[in-house]
């Protein structure tokens, strides 16, 4: 496809000093692609998007982002994390997270440049539809409008990679289609690579060109049809998993708890 | 009792015009460092105060400056300036802290442990020290009417250094503080922003505990940040409210105390506990409105 | 599309704030004239009502006397200074302080109000005391002659015109002293090596001017002074000494009062031993400091006597 990979991995293995936690990993990812992370509860997703944002080293392996190895804070990466906590009392705007990206990791002051600053934030706030929640306090917000404050925020910078941990997680399923479609059609527009951690594959199934699966220590990557299926998973796992179609292309995978108690 | 109250007041020369007044009790050595160290302190502690609370170190700020009493004690008892043994402590104690790490579930309890054993040294000093060691239970209440012509001194080029410092690093801070994960990311070092902001704590910290005391830093170095932080939209004017609250306090405290004479952080702590209460009790109201 | 607010308008008010402060504090220091003229009496600031009233009494008419710590109800150790002590240290011709760490609050103000033309007497300085000594100098008669005739040689030269009046009440106030410093000499000739205790190390300059054997451990009493807890071991001595009829007396330190001092109290009531009640501050505070003594020693008196015929 495209000669320079946003992402090049080949034979990385990921762990610490006396434990991997997978090995194997070998992949490309493109611009303007939609790749979804996925895999059991302490696989070792959020390992591999340390790797990526060079806030952890390869056990062995070589790990390339946009040709050059993974390094700390890359501006081409925009980074979603988890946010468990939201300060209930801080009344700070919403626009102002947003603003942190722009200039947050300069010294000094934004002197005289604030209101400059601020209008790119209330920009990006605007590419994701999240223009009218600019000025409330985060504490007010649900689940899926803080999503998109934060992914807002990820865009600010113009980053041609995206990094999404669990986006997902706490939606129902309206606003996770809601978000999904968000997600896919700013970064078609600005073409950029975006990889996205996921429990659950079928949100992702109308959007997502490749999938990579972390289990049991390995790393799979290629198409969802080639990935999920009861034969490819059941080698993944080492324990025999099921993977049900259902009549309108949804799949429900079966197994999996049984497969990581199996050693128990 | 009324009548007593106004007899103590214009006896002690109250009058309505408040020029009058200051110009009045400006014409006192003690009362001009007490003014200018105060407020030195109060801008500061509005300054720092405002990224504790934003930054969930509140109880580290209390548990540094009773570190801090430890080192004044020691500092006595090895017959050392006091003020040397609390920089000393706290900037160590502070450093611990930094360096140990970040899960704020576990921290209080590693910093209430650490506290204790502090204290426990701290009575140790006290108890080795042959003489009351007034000057180190001095440092519990603070004595802003004791301050000296250096000691301002002392505390402006304090001040200046940890303000200065903030704003060389305040875009960084601020991050870390509201966003950790995406800041770290963006190859901010955590650890260093812990160390650098901790060390001006332990110095913000050194300095306010002359105008409050070790007890009640808690009143300046975070009751008026938690008050900003309840109606700030924005940082910038988070700081300000920060800063004045801290400001007025302690400037109608050192003005109240010299017609009334009862302690300085007592005024003071009331002043900013009844701003407090006044915030919350009209923002409670403003829930119960209709939207 | 909504415009982002003007710039932070908070701002100014704060900056305005801290520079109208300043403008007021620069005018003030500008307008300062310090050194009050020498009109009228000399003011002296005593740290402690009993330095205090012997510096009344030397002075007289010259000079009016402030004493700071004199509620008898009230630890002095624990004192904590308000604006008007501040004040009275300002504006002070002459300070008199006890030194040795029992009031350095008095050494913070007089460095918080710098006066080159003010006076100080630091009477443990005069002794060559130093902290950690005890501080309790005017429980020795020895002590209280040398300090009033400090006194005496400062009030003469801050107001020389006046240097033989001061001469006359200085004369007059050592006869008034003789009273108690007698009656130390006529325990002293009947007691002497009388054995007691006491709660706290305010009595042990005048247990050696009387020649009483003071017995209790010393960690015990310095630490009550200090106010530390005293060691365990000195606390079981303590007791011991009372409840095995080794002590005559309880000499015991109103001021400075402890639950532990309260219990060692308890116990010599008990064991049916005279307590004598002392005070670090004049008591009651409107007497004069000799007819404080006298009456402190007269009560040791009556108790030593009192025990030998009972006993």
């Amino acid at each position: 496809m495209n000669s320079n990979p946003v992402i090049s991995a080949q034979d990385l293995v990921a762990g610490y000093k006396d434990k991997v936690i997978w090995r194997d990993a070998n992949f490309t990812i493109n611009r303007g692609e939609f790749i979804g992370l996925l895999g059991a509860n302490g696989a070792g997703k959020t390992t591999m998007f340390r790797l990526l944002l060079g806030l952890s080293r390869p056990v062995s392996g070589r790990l390339e982002v946009f040709g050059k190895s993974a390094s700390r804070g890359n501006p081409r990466i925009g980074y979603v994390p988890q946010r468990p906590y939201i300060d209930s009392e801080s009344k700070i705007e919403a626009v102002e997270y947003v603003r942190l990206a722009v200039s947050g990791t300069k010294l000094g002051f934004s002197f005289g440049r604030s209101d400059d600053e601020r209008q790119r934030a209330y920009e990006a706030l605007v590419s994701v539809g999240a223009a009218n929640l600019a000025h409330r306090s985060l504490s007010e917000l649900s689940g899926g409008e803080l999503q998109r404050i934060f992914f807002a925020q990820a865009l600010v910078s113009k980053p041609d990679l995206l990094l999404l941990d669990e986006p997902l997680a706490n939606l129902d399923i309206r606003r996770e289609t809601e978000l999904i479609r968000l997600i896919s059609h700013v970064v078609k527009e600005q073409n950029i690579a975006v990889l996205l951690i996921a429990h659950d594959i079928n949100p992702l199934l109308p959007v997502v060109d490749r999938i990579i699966y972390i289990a049991n220590g390995k790393v799979a990557s290629g198409k969802p049809s080639e990935i999920v299926t009861s034969k490819k998973l059941s080698e993944l796992y080492d324990s025999p998993i099921e993977v049900l179609k259902g009549s309108r292309g949804q799949l429900a995978v079966l197994g999996v708890e049984e497969a990581l108690h199996h050693d128990d | 009792m009324t009548t007593k109250f106004i007899a103590t007041l214009s006896s002690s020369g109250f009058s309505f015009n408040l020029y009058s007044d200051l110009v009045n009790m400006w014409q006192y050595d003690f009362m001009r460092h007490a003014f200018e160290a105060g407020t030195i302190v109060a801008v500061v502690a509005g300054v720092v105060g405002y990224f504790v609370v934003m930054r969930r170190l509140s109880f580290a700020a209390h548990a540094l400056s009773h570190i801090g009493f430890a080192g004044a004690a020691g500092a006595v008892l090895v017959g050392l300036n006091p003020l040397s043994g609390l920089l000393l402590f706290t900037s160590g104690g502070g450093l611990t802290m930094a360096v140990l790490g970040r899960k704020a579930s576990s921290r209080d309890v590693q910093i209430g442990t650490v506290l204790a054993f502090m204290l426990g040294l701290g009575v140790l000093f006290i108890n080795l020290y042959k003489g009351y060691a007034t000057e180190a239970y001095s440092l519990l209440f603070g004595e802003i009417l004791g301050i000296s012509s250096s000691d301002v001194i002392a505390t402006l080029v304090a001040g200046l250094v940890i303000i200065t410092a903030i704003i060389v690093i305040f875009r960084r801070l601020l991050f870390t503080s509201l966003d950790e994960d995406v800041a770290e990311a963006k190859g901010i070092s955590m650890m260093g922003m812990s160390i650098i902001f901790m060390l001006l704590l332990a110095v913000a910290t050194s300095i306010a505990v002359q105008v409050v005391g070790v007890l009640l830093i808690f009143a300046l170095m975070v009751t008026p940040a938690a008050i900003a932080q309840r109606i700030a939209r924005r940082p910038s004017q988070g700081l300000t409210i920060s800063i004045c609250i801290a400001l007025l306090a302690t400037w109608f405290g050192l003005f109240i105390s010299y017609y009334i004479p009862y302690p300085v952080s007592f005024f003071i702590t009331t002043t900013v506990f009844v701003a407090y209460l006044l915030v919350r009790l009209f923002q409670s109201n403003l829930v119960h409105r209709p939207r | 599309m909504k415009r982002s607010k003007p710039a932070n308008r908070y701002l100014p008010i704060v900056i305005s704030l801290i520079v109208v402060a300043g403008i007021v504090i620069g005018l003030a220091r500008a307008s300062n004239s310090q050194s009050p003229h020498q009109t009228g009496p000399i003011r002296i600031v005593a740290a402690e009502n009993f330095w205090g009233s012997l510096a009344s009494q030397l002075g007289g008419t010259k000079v009016t006397v402030t004493s700071i710590v004199s509620d008898p109800n009230a630890d002095p150790h624990e004192y904590e200074v308000n604006a008007t002590d501040a004040r009275d240290f300002a504006t002070a011709n002459y300070v008199i302080l006890n030194g040795a760490g029992y009031d350095s609050w008095g050494n913070k103000l007089l460095a918080a109000s710098p006066n080159s033309t003010r006076k100080v007497l630091n009477v443990a300085a005069l002794l060559g005391k130093k902290n950690g000594d005890n501080p309790h100098f005017w429980y020795s008669p020895v002590y209280v002659n040398k300090v009033i005739v400090k006194i005496e040689q400062n009030l003469s030269s801050i107001s020389p015109a006046n240097k033989a009046y001061f001469s006359k009440q200085y004369k007059a106030l050592t006869t008034s002293l003789s009273t108690y410093q007698q009656r130390i000499a006529t325990i002293k000739r009947q007691f002497a090596g009388t054995r007691v205790a006491s709660t706290e190390d305010i009595f042990d300059y005048l247990a050696s001017a009387v020649g009483l054997d003071l017995v209790s451990p010393a960690s015990f009493t310095q630490a009550v002074a200090d106010g530390n807890d005293p060691p365990t071991n000195s606390v079981v001595q303590f007791q011991q000494q009372l409840q095995s009829g080794q002590v005559k007396l309880l000499v015991y330190n109103e001021q400075t009062v402890t639950p532990l001092t309260t219990s060692m109290k308890a116990i010599a009531a008990e064991q049916n031993i005279p307590i004598v009640g002392v005070t670090e501050t004049i008591q009651p505070p409107n007497t004069s400091f000799q007819v404080w003594m006298n009456a402190e020693l007269l009560n040791l008196q009556n108790a030593l006597n009192a025990q030998s015929l009972g006993q």
